[in-house]
């Protein structure tokens, strides 16, 4: 089949102008939120399941890899095409189709925003959990393929837990319900293993997700610490006295410095370290824990404590920490994140492997993290203009991961391995381990046409070189 | 199985003069291997791989009626001497054990450390971790506190060829790789066999209490559960039990002689205790009656609640587990009028989670097989016709063998095969046993 | 299967080997070439590596773009538009009608700049994009024949405004427009003039004049301030422009409105006219400098934030790069002023219910967004409720509801759906293309819901003190 005859068929099934095949519109379709970038051989953009469906099998029956694209915020490569590829993206599928409030369920197309889907939800008196710090562009169907998680995910879960069951189509266009409409479903659980599958088993069509009640009352609490390892104490002191808050997020002074930069979150610029802390329950409850909260952070050396006052005051507080690696751009133009776990025990060694790495490779790196549940997300920061300093934040990132695994922690805990970190699976996964992984792929797709080239090692990048006239193409981070 | 006792060693072989306890119904194992760690689990499957002889797994027994009838000659593979401790980091939340370890000495390791995790399956005394995992059991408290499958990290297993891999890992929040975490819980053993897992854990609540209210009607119940579960004060677990199941729950002074009861199950924190109590018990008092337990009695009530379908004070003879919304909650109940054998269900509703069990305790074998059989399939595609599915856990053999426990082939059936074909291609492990005779 | 679209591509699988058919693209195989022939940035406006890489791509600003939330098209988002500027400047592709038309398609509404956590100057780039655009006769017909007729030929020149709005007025006073519309007369006019037709501002009664004579403080003296007059405001708000002398005068202010200010150069420096722009923006550094004021206030949003980054426009003009940078700092928009003085509350009861519409050059521009508020809650008896969206773009945007006549009137349409379910009375703005476009867009829907600047209401209710 020639090209233009292909693109014919995808414009016979979705309209002409839902067919993105000019290479300069392409331009931005080449990208997510992380370093890699490919320019896919066009974009589709399907109204409803049954054109996921006809687009799938026109694909299939061409030989062609599909990839799916929610907003394109992901931190690991997951919606970069490859230059063969044919890109699906959900802008028209982004319907809230049903809010049930007995069974405290939503139905939502793919492309609809998280942010969106909790706004709205809560007019009901009930809540979306899972909140990614990019959840006011990140799409549900993106979340499901990454299994993403965010702050309050301490206390709730990652999507996985909230993801009750969805339509999906196969990489031949099959459509298939994964899960039930009940909380659980008979059989293998498909719904769990599709769940975090970075857009390889299939693409999501409509997801019913479960909802919580809001809580009836929130408090935000701010500690100010000298340092990182009084912080790191604190946490592990708020884990002591039996408390699992719903959030419990670490930002460290570098972090204060950039977010302080860009608007005043209230984080003080003095301070060596920052938690974040947000309780959620019962009056009774949020007051009674406040007093431990308060203790474990005085005892074990806070400078301050303080508690946001009104809602515009803990809204504050979000905004700074939500949008902290955006304001990593006003200290250097380019940023590589890692986003390893570890035992929250290990924080403090961790974090001192850290800032050893910035020392000796000469790199700046910024921490802001969910100290909670241990998952770190040590930022490099450098300018690739300077010849070397991409390749020395990439051995950087390399010793920090190769760290985390030997603590006994693993290398992504929200943000998905796809391109960026698959070379260091064998980190944390023999081979009999990475193949009984491929087996269920191998059920799912046994073409591996969806997304393929992501997770498992293979050695293919497509990373852009620097460009011989400005030298700024390898500039994208 | 000269050869086995050569892996083994002696004692870690069971003859077939000692496998009566592995029965599982009318059909018993050609002998027991009873490891004493992942490598003899290891070695045992690579036997049982290599001569074609099936493996059914085996933990506490006290499901191993659970699934079809097996459909293989084949050996018990008893995980009970995996019962070992290997990690428990209570400041960073997690635990390591092995698969063969009761639930109950997991819960008495935890304890002393006021850490708690909710897996709850029924008669924990017995119930070992990795059986709970492997039959995707849950306990009272899921609605709230989830199911096991949520508390699970990472674990090891071995393949039906003896390979040993792990999945997952010793941290709280991992999306390294797929998640066969999930794809391994509640797989009968079909996959693979469970050697051991690391869950997150949680602080222990420290106040325990429940409330008990008695209704007039189900429809009663039902509007007062629904009502209850959208405050913000509603409990940790909600369960409706209609009258015969509260004359069946070994708690002394439920109310009984009234229509259904509810039964709210709070844990946590002592003022958010009491709140919730306070709360719960006005906003019932309309009801016929109430009655509020504490403490000790509150968490003995909870266990009875797990243990009931399978308490072996009253046996049962047929239990179905129905799983659907919420929603369902009234046609749920409605059910107490369906008759089997002469008798009425006893009915234990989740109203937070959805869903429930029908039991008989009556002996329904005195029924025509036929026809209990088709009796049974109905009553699976009505659940299936709503959204939800109805699992036969426990039957007459005579019947098993006419129908399939699991119901109808649930939606990716065809996925589920290729994910069996790719895991176990010989139907080594629990052959026949799980849906559509996977 | 389907034949490579790029040959190297297929090059490479075969060299690679090892790597799966349909996705080998090895590490540092560079996308090479431009994709077309046409020109790249050029000069010393064109936009910097700078401001361009500050831009991680994390996506934040998505949600917050207007034609983004419309479309949800990645072309039409900022991100997107900043890729295309990105690959313009690496070489990789060159300006073109179609990239011009995504660039277009932007309001410059800097809701995108107001969230970006990276602090992207977005209006910056925009300006200088358009400008080397510009300066590459790439613009759309429609924004070429514009700038011609009105950035160039009107805006600078005072007189020549206040005359087309003169006979503007006569046309829509005199009933010819009215008689003309019905007769159909207009629907024989190019699609782009009757578009223009209906979109013509309705003048106001009385013009706004500055004047050389000083309007005095009542009571205590409290500062001396300048009001930017502008160019269409006085004439389509001239209502507004008085009551904002009045509410000055109110408040201790004198206030002086030099006769030889002109327009602040705005609708050219959005239309990347820079040229033209920095002469405008060297006239009123000048006419101010001369009355010897301490403050410059304007009471519209989009003037103000253009006037306020005066220093950065001429910071490479060595005899205006001091003096403008201090005009700068010095500029205010009136609520911003109003609200720090702080001002002196009405004692009068105004019983209506009003609802804020944020302009975009006053909330994301200017981040202003509590002084309005501050204000009209400081009028006794005002109701004040919040409507959905109140800070996303009303589709005005200067001359985009003349050019982009379709997302235009989208944005409109859900603008003033938002306003009419807050259930207000009135709608509070500070911009006089927001007052206009929603007073138009109320007018379509039927509704007899007005549109007022924050100071009509504020100078409303200190009409009702008892004297």
């Amino acid at each position: 089949m020639a090209n233009s005859d292909f693109l014919d068929q995808l414009r016979a099934i979705v309209g002409d102008e839902y067919v993105i095949d000019h290479r300069e519109d392409l331009l931005v379709y080449e990208y997510d939120g992380s370093v890699d970038r490919s320019m896919p051989r066009a974009v589709v953009l399907p109204a409803n399941t049954d054109e996921v469906s006809r687009v799938m099998a026109l694909a299939y029956e061409a030989g062609i890899t599909v990839v799916g694209r929610g907003s394109g915020t992901g931190l690991s490569g997951g919606a970069i095409t490859p230059p063969d590829g044919l890109q699906v993206a959900f802008p028209r599928m982004n319907q809230i189709l049903e809010v049930d409030s007995v069974n405290r369920t939503a139905l939502v197309e793919p492309g609809v925003i998280n942010l969106d889907l909790d706004n709205y939800v809560r007019k009901f008196g009930m809540r979306y959990a899972p909140d990614p710090s990019s959840q006011r562009a990140c799409s549900l169907g993106g979340n499901i393929a990454e299994n993403a998680g965010g702050p309050h995910c301490l206390a709730y879960g990652a999507t996985t837990n909230h993801v009750i069951g969805m339509e999906v189509v196969l990489e031949d266009g099959e459509v298939v319900y994964l899960g039930g409409q009940a909380r659980e479903a008979t059989g293998y659980d498909l719904r769990g293993a599709f769940v975090g599958s970075e857009g390889t088993f299939g693409i999501a069509t409509s997801i019913l997700v479960r909802l919580l009640p809001t809580p009836e009352s929130v408090r935000t609490f701010l500690g100010i610490f000298p340092d990182i390892d009084s912080a790191c104490t604190a946490v592990s002191a708020v884990i002591g006295y039996g408390i699992v808050p719903a959030a419990l997020e670490m930002i460290d002074a570098l972090s204060i410095k950039a977010v302080q930069n860009v608007t005043d979150a209230g984080y003080p610029n003095d301070a060596g370290a920052v938690l974040l802390i947000e309780l959620e329950g019962l009056h009774e409850e949020v007051e009674e824990v406040t007093r431990d909260v308060e203790s474990a952070l005085w005892d074990t050396g806070a400078a301050d404590v303080r508690i946001a006052e009104d809602d515009a005051e803990r809204e504050r507080l979000w905004v700074g920490r939500k949008t902290a690696f955006g304001a990593f751009g006003t200290i250097a133009p380019n940023y590589y994140l890692v986003d390893g776990v570890v035992p929250r025990t290990q924080l403090t060694q961790m974090l001192r492997k850290v800032s050893e790495v910035s020392e000796r490779y000469g790199i700046t790196i910024a921490n802001v993290f969910h100290a909670g549940d241990g998952n770190l997300h040590p930022c490099m920061l450098f300018d690739a203009r300077e010849p070397g300093v991409m390749e020395s934040a990439m051995a950087a990132a390399a010793e920090l991961m190769q760290e985390c695994a030997a603590l006994g922690g693993t290398l992504s805990g929200e943000h998905g391995i796809g391109l960026e970190k698959k070379e260091f699976m064998p980190l944390v996964y023999e081979d009999e381990d990475m193949a009984a992984m491929q087996r269920v792929r191998e059920a799912f797709a046994p073409q591996n046409r969806l997304n393929p080239g992501k997770i498992f090692p293979d050695g293919s990048y497509y990373r852009p070189s620097p460009h011989p006239a400005s030298h700024t193409a390898a500039l994208y981070a | 199985m000269v050869e086995l006792d050569e892996l083994l060693g002696a004692s870690g072989v069971l003859g077939s003069d000692q496998v009566g306890d592995y029965a599982i119904g009318p059909f018993v194992p050609m002998a027991a291997a009873r490891p004493a760690d992942t490598q003899e689990v290891s070695l045992v499957l690579e036997w049982a791989h290599r001569n074609n002889v099936a493996i059914y797994p085996v933990g506490g027994g006290t499901l191993k009626h659970l699934g079809n009838p097996p459909t293989r000659p084949g050996i018990a593979l008893d995980m009970s001497r995996l019962n070992g401790m290997l990690d428990f980091q209570p400041a960073d939340l997690t635990v390591h054990v092995q698969a063969g370890m009761t639930v109950e000495d997991l819960d008495s390791a935890l304890a002393q450390d006021a850490k708690y995790v909710p897996l709850a399956p029924p008669l924990p005394g017995r119930a070992t971790v990795g059986g709970t995992l492997a039959t995707g059991i849950s306990g009272p408290l899921r609605s709230t506190y989830g199911l096991p499958r949520d508390w699970l990290i990472g674990m090891t297993v071995v393949g039906p060829d003896g390979t040993i891999s792990k999945c997952g890992g010793q941290v709280v929040k991992n999306v390294t790789g797929y998640d066969l975490n999930r794809l391994y819980t509640g797989s009968l053993g079909t996959l693979a066999v469970i050697t051991d897992a690391t869950f997150k854990i949680t602080p222990a609540p420290i106040a325990w209490a429940a409330v008990v209210a008695a209704f007039e009607s189900n429809q009663s119940a039902v509007s007062a559960c629904h009502y209850l579960l959208a405050q913000p004060y509603a409990p940790h677990a909600l369960h409706l039990l209609n009258p015969d199941a509260v004359r069946h729950l070994d708690v002394g002074q439920l109310p009984t002689g009234y229509g259904p009861a509810a039964l709210a199950v709070v844990a946590g924190r002592p003022a958010s205790v009491k709140r919730r109590t306070e709360d719960i018990a006005l906003a019932w008092l309309g009801s016929a009656s109430t009655l509020r337990i504490e403490g000790g009695e509150a968490i003995q009530l909870t266990e009875s609640l797990a243990d009931f379908p399978v308490n072996p004070i009253h046996p049962t003879s047929l239990c179905i587990r129905i799983n659907a919304q919420p929603s369902a909650l009234e046609q749920l109940m409605a059910m107490e009028t369906t008759e089997i054998a002469g008798a009425h269900p006893a009915i234990l509703a989740d109203a937070g989670f959805g869903g429930g069990r029908l039991i008989w305790w009556n002996d329904v074998s005195q029924e025509d097989p036929v026809q209990l059989a088709q009796h049974l399939r109905d009553i699976q595609a009505d659940a299936v016709a709503s959204g939800g599915s109805a699992i036969v856990e426990t039957c007459p053999p005579e019947t098993k063998a006419l129908v399939d426990v699991w119901g109808p082939d649930p939606s990716g059936m065809d996925i589920m095969r290729r994910i069996k074909r790719q895991f176990d291609p010989r139907g080594v492990l629990n052959p026949g046993r799980f849906v559509g005779g996977l | 299967m389907v034949e490579s679209v790029d040959p190297r591509v297929e090059e490479v699988q075969h060299a690679g080997g090892g790597i799966d058919a349909g996705h080998g693209f090895p590490y540092g195989v560079p996308f090479e070439g431009s994709l077309n022939d046409g020109p790249g940035f050029v000069g010393p406006d064109a936009p910097t590596e700078a401001d361009l890489y500050r831009c991680v791509h994390c996506g934040l600003c998505l949600s917050a773009c207007p034609t983004y939330v419309e479309t949800r098209l990645e072309t039409e988002s900022p991100r997107g538009r900043i890729a295309l500027m990105k690959a313009v400047h690496e070489g990789r592709v060159g300006i073109s009608d179609r990239l011009v038309s995504h660039w277009e398609l932007c309001l410059q509404c800097r809701a995108c700049e107001a969230v970006c956590p990276s602090g992207v100057p977005y209006g910056r780039l925009m300006e200088q994009t358009r400008a080397q655009v510009r300066d590459n006769n790439s613009q759309s017909p429609e924004l070429s024949r514009l700038s011609q007729l009105f950035l160039r030929a009107a805006l600078p020149h005072n007189n020549r405004l206040r005359l087309a709005g003169r006979l503007m007025r006569l046309y829509q006073k005199s009933g010819a427009q009215r008689l003309l519309r019905r007769s159909g007369a207009l629907k024989a006019l190019p699609v782009a003039l009757g578009s223009m037709e209906a979109q013509m501002p309705v003048m106001g009664d009385r013009f706004f004049s500055p004047r050389s004579t000083v309007s005095t403080a009542h009571g205590e003296w409290r500062a001396t301030v300048g009001l930017l007059s502008g160019c269409v405001m006085p004439m389509m708000h001239g209502d507004a422009m008085r009551a904002a002398v009045r509410v000055l005068q109110r408040n201790g202010c004198d206030v002086v409105t030099p006769t030889d200010q002109g327009c602040c150069g705005a609708l050219n420096l959005h239309a990347g006219d820079l040229e033209v722009g920095r002469q405008m923006a060297r006239r009123n550094i000048d006419a101010f400098r001369a009355a010897g004021v301490e403050f410059v206030i304007t009471a519209s949003a989009g003037c103000g934030s253009s006037m306020k980054e005066y220093g950065e426009l001429l910071h490479d003009d060595p005899d205006y790069a001091a003096s403008a940078s201090e005009f700068a700092d010095n500029t205010r928009d009136i609520t911003e002023f109003l609200a720090d003085l702080p001002l002196d509350p009405p004692q009068s009861e105004f019983n209506r219910r009003v609802t804020m519409q944020d302009p975009c050059h006053l909330a994301h521009a200017q981040r202003i967004t509590e002084a309005p508020r501050k204000i009209l809650r400081s009028i006794p008896g005002l109701q004040l409720v919040e409507m959905a969206e109140s800070a996303l773009c009303c589709g005005s945007a200067g001359f985009y509801s003349l050019i982009q006549r379709d997302m235009s009137q989208r944005l409109q349409g859900r603008k003033v759906g938002n306003a009419l379910a807050a259930g207000a009375d009135i709608i509070a703005s500070a911009n006089p293309g927001c007052m206009a476009q929603l007073d138009q867009g109320l007018r379509n829907a039927g509704s007899d819901m007005s549109v007022k600047h924050v100071v009509e209401i504020l100078d409303a209710a200190y009409q009702l003190e008892s004297p």
